[in-house]
């Protein structure tokens, strides 16, 4: 089952046991997976996500560049978003509107983007659409969450600075032009 | 302007010096043209300080130029205003007495060394000082971006002690402006590149030029309050003061917030919304934002996810499902055996029928009927009685044969069959 999707932690009990869920793991350990708890959700991974030069390896399911950046903006969105900004957590399950996606990504065509990645992803288990709003999947909420919190910051901590020291020094100029 | 403005005579020094590197570039090349009376360059000036900036020429230009560099900057550092020629090659102590003698013979003769005939004392003359000191100053791998303003301050102080004109200060002043105003586009330009160790390098850099003009400014100060009478002297000062101003305030804040000492404004300004992240996605390229989860998003193991409620109920289905068995077995019973059908054998019927015949029988009227099949069969069937059993009536055999027309066999051998005595 863990191979073919998702379980409901609510109803596998079982995984909650440690030497069950251990013998699990070490089955799913000789395939190259590892169990996960994410999400209310038991879910399997590989426990090393496949790279292009891996020598003589194709995965026959590999996230491309243009999923691996819906999937970054998606965290984003419904991962960090809600635990670092001020006001976000409203009870309300995170989502973010399939426009407010599309607008990250200006340079595709939107039907590219909502239709053939996300759903793709979807299939995946990273996302969930409901109606035009999306919200993480099992899979997505599975990501390291201290690794990806890292780089989040350090990219959003550097584009804010950066935006910063623009607005200064356009600030500047317009001081030093006006007097 | 048209018809251009040459100089009436070539220029002297540089140009009209055989075996000058210097010269001799200019002089392979055309004679240039002025667009401007020549009163309206800066060629006069040029013309007028020839003299002095041909010692440059002679020393620099010529053949041999590192030893009389080397030379001149040896003597610069010796006490004595005068040496004969034993103490120059005293003095000179890292080259042949020879050699030493060749190189200051050539420096009398383009009047950088004079010679006093009667006492025999060779002398720098002022000029060649000046020229041995601004060497001396100047002998560096390169001119450092770091230096550049202080270079440019200490230009317009040896301009004004030679007694240079105010434009030639002025120049050097924008010059220096010019570094600075550089120094800005490059500090915004880099804000839009993602390394912050390029920002923070150029940011310091900045701070420096910042500082040696503010130094600039102080030490020109008086040479500044003297001119401003002079529209063009109170805009390069303007221009400057909003330079430091903004450079400095700039670079400050650069090296702060990127050596991570953001005072808490900035800090402030670092918490994040939902607009901070729609900005943020929409500055970025997707390779960029692909590398925030590369490594750590996984593919799923499988390709179609299949909803756990969807399988859970094709399992019931399928538990659900009974196999199927074959058909119980019938209750065992008694055969009855029963006698095999009797089958009368063809050869023997045969046997009856020719022991039944009563008068000379053919083989034809015996076996052939109306069909070939049948007329074969029975033909067969009286062979096969011929080869069984000898006591059978005899067969007469005739050489023609019998053709028949009622039956599907065309013709048979004449055979008669009768009853011996």
């Amino acid at each position: 089952m863990l191979v073919a999707g998702t379980l409901d932690r609510t109803q596998w009990s079982e995984l909650d046991d440690e030497d069950f869920a251990g013998e699990v793991r070490d089955r799913l350990a000789t395939v190259g997976l590892e169990l996960v708890g994410a999400s209310g959700k038991w879910l399997a991974r590989p426990e090393h996500a496949p790279t292009d030069d891996t020598d003589g390896f194709e995965p026959a399911f590999a996230l491309n560049t243009v999923e691996l950046a819906v999937i970054a903006a998606l965290y984003l969105h419904l991962r960090y978003l809600p635990r670092n900004a001020d006001g976000e957590e409203n009870g309300e399950e995170p989502s973010v509107a399939v426009e407010e996606l599309l607008r990250a990504f200006p340079g595709y065509s939107a039907r590219f983007i909502s239709q053939i990645v996300v759903g793709h992803l979807r299939n995946a288990g990273f996302v969930r659409r409901e109606n035009d709003r999306l919200y993480a999947g099992p899979y997505l909420a599975a990501l390291n969450e201290i690794e990806a919190d890292e780089r989040s910051q350090a990219a959003l901590g550097n584009f804010q600075l950066r935006r910063y020291l623009k607005q200064r020094a356009a600030e500047l100029e317009d001081d030093h032009a006006s007097g | 302007m048209g018809d251009g403005h040459h100089k009436d005579r070539p220029p002297s020094g540089l140009a009209d010096q055989p075996g000058d590197t210097i010269g001799s570039a200019e002089d392979s090349g055309p004679e240039p043209v002025l667009r401007v009376p020549e009163d309206l360059t800066p060629l006069p000036a040029v013309d007028a300080a020839m003299p002095l900036l041909e010692h440059f020429a002679t020393v620099v230009g010529r053949k041999r130029a590192r030893f009389k560099i080397a030379l001149l900057k040896t003597l610069q550092g010796d006490g004595a205003g005068r040496w004969k020629i034993r103490r120059l090659q005293e003095v000179v102590h890292w080259l042949e007495a020879s050699s030493v003698t060749d190189i200051v013979a050539e420096l009398k003769t383009v009047d950088v060394l004079s010679y006093e005939q009667i006492t025999g004392f060779y002398r720098l003359t002022p000029s060649a000082r000046v020229v041995t000191a601004l060497l001396d100053a100047m002998t560096i791998p390169e001119v450092h971006p770091r230096s550049l303003i202080k270079f440019l301050n200490k230009a317009m102080a040896l301009a004004q002690a030679g007694g240079a004109a105010d434009d030639v200060v002025l120049r050097q002043f924008q010059s220096a402006i010019a570094v600075l105003q550089g120094d800005w586009d490059d500090l915004t330009r880099l804000l839009d590149d993602h390394s912050d160790s390029a920002l923070l390098e150029a940011a310091e850099l900045v701070r420096i030029h910042v500082d040696d003009m503010r130094e600039l400014l102080d030490e020109h100060q008086t040479f500044f309050a003297a001119h401003r009478d002079r529209g063009d002297f109170l805009d390069a000062d303007q221009k400057a003061l909003d330079l430091v101003a903004k450079l400095g305030t700039m670079s400050a804040e650069v090296i702060q917030a990127v050596s991570g000492r953001a005072d808490e404004r900035m800090k402030a300004g670092l918490r994040v919304d939902r607009t901070d992240i729609r900005d943020f996605l929409a500055s970025r390229e997707a390779d960029d934002l692909a590398a925030l989860v590369a490594g750590l998003a996984a593919p799923t193991p499988f390709v179609v996810a299949i909803a756990p409620a969807v399988a859970f109920g094709a399992l019931a289905e399928a538990s659900e499902r009974v196999a199927s068995t074959p058909p119980t077995m019938p209750p065992p019973i008694v055969l009855t055996r029963q006698p095999p059908e009797s089958i009368l054998d063809p050869a023997e019927v045969m046997r009856d029928e020719l022991f039944e015949l009563d008068e000379p029988t053919t083989v034809v009227e015996l076996t052939v009927r109306e069909t070939w099949e049948e007329s074969i069969a029975r033909h067969s069937t009286l062979l096969d009685a011929y080869s069984r059993w000898t006591e059978l009536p005899n067969l007469t055999h005739e050489p023609d044969c019998e053709e028949l027309e009622e039956s599907e066999v065309w013709r048979v051998s004449k055979t008669t069959i009768e009853m011996g005595a």
